[in-house]
C-alpha cells in the first residue's frame, strides 16, 4: 500500500516544482496570487496539501486538464475547507505523514459561508494552518459585498457604499484560544516569513489573515498592491499582530502617522461615495486602543506558568544568530537558576530557532526568567510551562541536547 | 459493520468519519466514537455539510470513510454528497429515513434519502436488520470496485427498524476482514504526484466526466454480482440483488415496494397465495442504478403492478412509481398505479396494503398517484 516507496511513510518529501506556477489567470496585481508565491517561499520546497473553496484561487490555476499548482490541492465546496483539511490532516497523521494541511481561503470563505465550519475546526484545535486571503469583497463573482469589506467600500452590493464596518474575524479567532493566530502583509516580507515559520512549527489550528488587494474590486491600480499593503499598516487600517493561545498580543508594526486619506486615495471604491474619513479615522483609534491594551502586559509581564505537573520549562522562539543561546543562558544564569537541560530546534525557514530550556527554579522565579528572556531584542516569544519535555517532536530530532557545564555556556554542536 | 468497515482498513490508510447526531441515527454515531479503531479517527463536526466535509477529505488521502444521517441532516449535507460523488470517493452513508420538516416529525418516510436521487451515488434500501448489515459490507466492496468508485446510500427505515430488535448474524471481524481488501484509492492524494481535486472544466470535459459516471453506474450490476457471489462464499449466505421477488412466476398483479413496507407486503402476498390468488411481490433494494431491464424481469408476467411509495415528490407523485413507469415505457398492456402511502410514519398495515390490491384489482385504467391511508 505505501506509495512513495523511495520515500517512506514519515519522510519529509521535497518537491520540485513551485507551489503556484507560472501560467495562471490571476489577475494583474492579485494579492492572492503574489501571497501565494510568499507562501511557497516560506515553505522551502517541503510538500503539503493545499485544500481550498471554491473562490480565486480555485478558479485561477487553470482548468481541466492543467493546474498551475504543483502541490496536490482539494477543491472544496464553499463552506467546507476547514472540513476537507479536518480529513485530510486526520489521515495524514494516522500515516504519519509530515506534510502541512493548509486552507487557502478568502474573505467569502471564512468572514461569512465557512464561519462555522472554520469555527469548529479551530474549537477542536485540528492540526490545520488556515490562511484566509482577505481582499475584502466577493471578488470571484465580480466584487460584491462581504462582511470583511470596510464601512464606506463602493461594492457591485453597495452602491453607496458599505454603511457597516467590517467584521473583527481576528478577535473571533482569537477567542476560541487557538494556538497562534496572525496578521500578514505583502509589504512585510520579513513579518510574513517569521509568522509563516511560526506558523509551520506549532501544532494545532493556526489562523493567518493576509490582507491582499484587489485592483479588480478595489478599483486600483495594480502596480499599487504592495503600496496599498505597506498604507493599510502604516495609517493603522490593517495592524500587524500576532496572538498566541488567545492569550498573549503581540504588535509587530505600529501606525507611523501616515493619513488614512493616502490609503484611500488608491482605491476609487472609496471614490463617489459619501465616504465620512472622520468616523473612519475614529473607528481605527478605538480599534488601535483595543490591541494596545490588549498587548500592553505582552511579552513583559504575561509569562505565566502554564501546564500540570512535572518540569519546569521555558520555550524560547528566538531568530537564529550567534550569540543569542548565550544571552538567554546569561538571562537565566544572573538570576541564580541552573539550566538541566538545552534542547535546540531549528526551524525551517533557517532564521528562527526554538530553544527549550528544563530550569531548576520554583515558578515565581522562573516567570521572572521569562520575564528577562522577553526584554532581549532577537527573543520573539517565551512560554514558561511545567510538565513533560515536549521535544523532541516525532518529525523532527533536536539539533543539540546536553547537561551544561556550569563554567561553560551551553553551545549547539 | 461500520466500525467493522473501518477496522478491516487498519492495514491500508485507516479511517476517518465527520459525524453529526440526529434522530434517528444519533446511536450509530454514539457507536462509532466509541469504537477503539486500530487506526482510525472519528470527528464530531458542527453539521452534516461538515461531517461530509471530513469525509470527503478523509477519502481524498486514502482512508475509508462513512457516516450517517437522516432527514433535514442529509438535506443539509447534499452539496457534500453531489461533491463525493463528483469526486468520485467510495464513501459509504447510512441513512435512517426520517420525514422533512418542517413542520418537525420524527418518523420514517424515504422522501430525504431519494432527494438525493440525483447524486452520483448508490442507493440501497434494506428490510431487515440483516439485511442492513450485510448491504453495508457489499456497498463498500461495490462502491471501492475500480469500476465504480461511487459514494453509496443505505437506507432503513427510521425507528421501525433503527430502533427494532431482531436477530442478526453478525460476521466477526476476521469474515469482514476476508471480503472487504484495503482500500487503495487510485485518485486519492499522492505525494509524488500533485493533483488538483475539484479545479475548473470546460463544458465539455464535464459532460465527459458525467457520462463517465454513468458508465460506472451502468458496472454496477455486474460489479455486485461478483461481489454476491465473495459474499455468499465468504459468510455462507446470499444478500439480496437488485430487485428481490417473491411469488412473481404467475402473478397477474404484483406489489413493489421498498424497505419494512415490502415485509408487510410479504405477508399479504402469503396471504392471498393462500386464498389461490396469484399476487407477488417486488422489494426495491437497489434504486442507483435503477436497473430498468432487471425490474421488467422481476416483474414477469404481471398486468397489473402497484407500486407503494413512501416519499412524494410535489407535482409529480411516488418516486420509485416514476420508475417503474419509465421501466415499462412502451408496455400498454401493464396497468402500473402509484399508491402513495405511509407519509410522515403514518403505519402501512396489512390492512391498508390489502385495500390497495383490491383497488387495484377492481381498476379499468391507471390513475394519478393516489394518497392513501387507511379506511379510505
Amino acid at each position: 500500500m505505501a506509495d512513495d516507496p523511495a520515500q517512506g511513510a514519515g519522510a519529509v518529501v521535497t518537491r520540485s516544482e513551485p507551489l503556484w506556477r507560472p501560467g495562471n489567470s490571476a489577475c494583474a496585481g492579485c494579492g492572492m496570487s503574489l501571497g501565494l508565491q510568499w507562501l511557497d517561499q516560506a515553505l522551502h520546497g517541503g510538500m503539503l496539501t493545499l485544500v481550498v473553496p471554491a473562490c480565486c484561487a480555485v478558479a485561477t490555476p487553470g482548468a481541466f486538464p492543467d493546474s498551475a499548482y504543483g502541490v496536490p490541492a482539494v477543491g472544496s465546496t464553499f463552506a467546507s475547507s476547514p472540513a476537507v483539511a479536518t480529513g485530510v490532516s486526520r489521515v495524514h497523521e494516522l500515516n504519519d505523514e509530515p506534510d502541512p494541511t493548509i486552507c487557502w481561503a478568502g474573505d467569502g470563505g471564512t468572514y461569512d459561508i465557512g464561519m462555522a465550519t472554520l469555527s469548529a475546526a479551530a474549537e477542536r484545535n485540528e492540526d490545520v494552518i488556515y490562511v484566509c486571503y482577505d481582499n475584502e469583497i466577493y471578488g470571484n463573482t465580480g466584487g460584491q459585498r462581504s462582511s470583511a469589506t470596510p464601512a464606506g467600500a463602493r461594492t457591485t452590493t453597495t452602491p453607496a457604499g458599505k454603511p457597516e464596518p467590517k467584521k473583527d474575524v481576528m478577535a473571533i479567532m482569537a477567542a476560541h484560544g487557538v494556538p497562534y493566530a496572525a496578521t500578514l502583509s505583502l509589504a512585510h516580507h520579513d513579518d510574513f516569513m517569521r509568522k509563516l515559520a511560526v506558523a509551520q512549527t506549532t501544532r494545532g489550528f493556526r489562523f493567518l489573515l493576509l490582507l491582499s488587494p484587489c485592483p479588480a474590486g478595489w478599483k486600483s491600480e495594480p502596480a499599487d498592491t504592495v503600496e496599498l499593503s505597506r498604507l493599510a499598516v502604516a495609517c493603522g487600517v490593517f495592524p500587524l499582530y500576532e496572538v498566541f493561545n488567545g492569550r498573549r498580543y503581540r504588535i509587530n508594526a505600529r501606525a507611523d502617522g501616515t493619513p488614512l486619506e493616502d490609503y484611500l486615495a488608491r482605491q476609487k471604491r472609496f471614490a463617489g461615495v459619501a465616504f465620512d474619513v472622520e468616523a473612519a479615522r475614529t473607528a481605527t483609534k478605538e480599534k488601535w486602543a483595543r490591541l494596545e491594551a490588549l498587548a500592553a502586559n505582552f511579552p513583559t509581564t504575561d509569562v505565566s506558568v502554564t501546564g500540570d505537573a512535572g518540569h519546569l520549562w521555558l520555550r524560547v522562539l528566538v531568530e537564529d544568530r550567534p550569540s543569542v543561546l548565550a544571552r538567554v543562558a546569561g538571562q537565566v544564569s544572573r538570576r541564580g537558576v541552573n539550566i538541566e537541560t538545552v534542547v535546540v530546534r531549528h526551524l525551517p525557514d533557517r532564521a528562527h530557532t526554538y530553544i527549550t530550556l528544563g530550569v531548576d527554579a520554583d515558578e515565581a522565579t522562573a516567570e521572572r526568567v521569562a520575564r528577562g528572556i522577553a526584554r532581549l531584542d532577537a527573543v520573539v516569544d517565551v512560554e514558561p510551562f511545567v510538565g513533560e519535555c515536549p521535544e523532541p517532536q516525532a518529525e523532527q530530532e533536536p539539533k543539540a541536547e546536553m547537561r551544561p557545564d556550569p563554567d561553560t555556556p551551553p553551545t549547539v554542536r | 459493520m461500520l466500525a467493522a468497515a473501518g477496522e478491516a482498513n487498519r492495514v491500508a490508510r485507516g479511517c476517518c468519519s465527520g459525524v453529526y447526531p440526529i434522530t434517528p441515527q444519533t446511536e450509530i454515531m454514539e457507536s462509532l466514537t466509541a469504537y477503539p479503531f486500530t487506526k482510525g479517527a472519528v470527528v464530531t463536526v458542527e453539521s452534516e455539510h461538515s461531517a461530509m466535509g471530513v469525509c470527503i477529505g478523509a477519502s481524498i488521502a486514502g482512508a475509508r470513510a462513512y457516516t450517517a444521517s437522516a432527514a433535514n441532516g442529509l438535506l443539509y449535507m447534499t452539496e457534500n454528497v453531489f461533491a463525493a460523488g463528483y469526486y468520485r470517493l467510495p464513501i459509504v452513508l447510512v441513512a435512517a429515513n426520517r420525514t422533512i420538516g418542517p413542520p418537525w416529525n420524527i418518523w420514517v418516510d424515504q422522501g430525504d434519502s431519494l432527494a438525493l436521487r440525483d447524486a452520483a451515488m448508490l442507493q440501497f434500501y434494506c428490510e431487515s436488520h440483516q439485511d442492513l448489515v450485510d448491504t453495508i459490507l457489499v456497498a463498500f466492496r461495490v462502491a471501492e470496485d475500480p469500476r465504480v468508485l461511487l459514494p453509496a446510500l443505505v437506507a432503513q427505515d427510521g425507528f421501525v427498524l433503527s430502533h427494532a430488535l431482531m436477530d442478526v448474524d453478525l460476521p466477526d471481524q476476521t469474515q469482514v476482514d476476508a471480503f472487504l481488501p484495503p482500500l487503495d484509492l487510485p485518485h486519492r492524494i499522492r505525494r509524488d504526484h500533485p493533483r488538483i481535486y475539484g479545479g475548473l472544466t470546460w463544458p465539455r470535459d464535464t459532460q465527459r466526466q458525467r457520462e463517465d459516471i454513468e458508465h460506472a453506474m451502468q458496472a454496477v450490476p455486474h460489479v455486485m454480482e461478483g461481489v454476491l457471489d465473495e459474499f455468499e462464499t465468504v459468510f455462507g449466505r446470499r444478500p439480496a440483488g437488485a430487485f428481490p421477488a417473491a411469488c412473481t412466476d404467475d402473478a397477474d398483479l404484483v406489489i413493489v415496494a421498498c424497505n419494512t413496507m415490502a415485509r408487510t407486503a410479504m405477508h399479504v402476498v402469503e396471504a392471498r397465495r393462500a386464498r389461490g390468488e396469484r399476487v407477488g411481490l417486488v422489494r426495491a433494494k437497489l434504486f442507483r442504478p435503477f436497473l430498468r431491464d432487471e425490474l421488467v424481469r422481476a416483474l414477469g408476467s404481471a398486468r397489473r403492478v402497484a407500486v407503494l411509495d413512501r416519499n412524494h415528490s410535489p407535482g409529480s407523485g411516488g418516486i420509485f412509481w416514476a420508475e417503474v413507469v419509465a421501466s415499462l415505457a412502451g408496455r400498454s398492456d401493464v396497468l402500473v398505479q402509484d399508491y402513495i402511502v405511509g407519509l410522515g410514519g403514518t403505519d402501512v398495515p396489512h390492512a391498508v396494503i390489502d385495500a390497495i390490491v383490491d383497488d387495484l384489482a377492481a381498476r379499468e385504467c391507471a390513475g394519478p398517484p393516489v394518497f392513501f391511508e387507511e379506511g379510505g
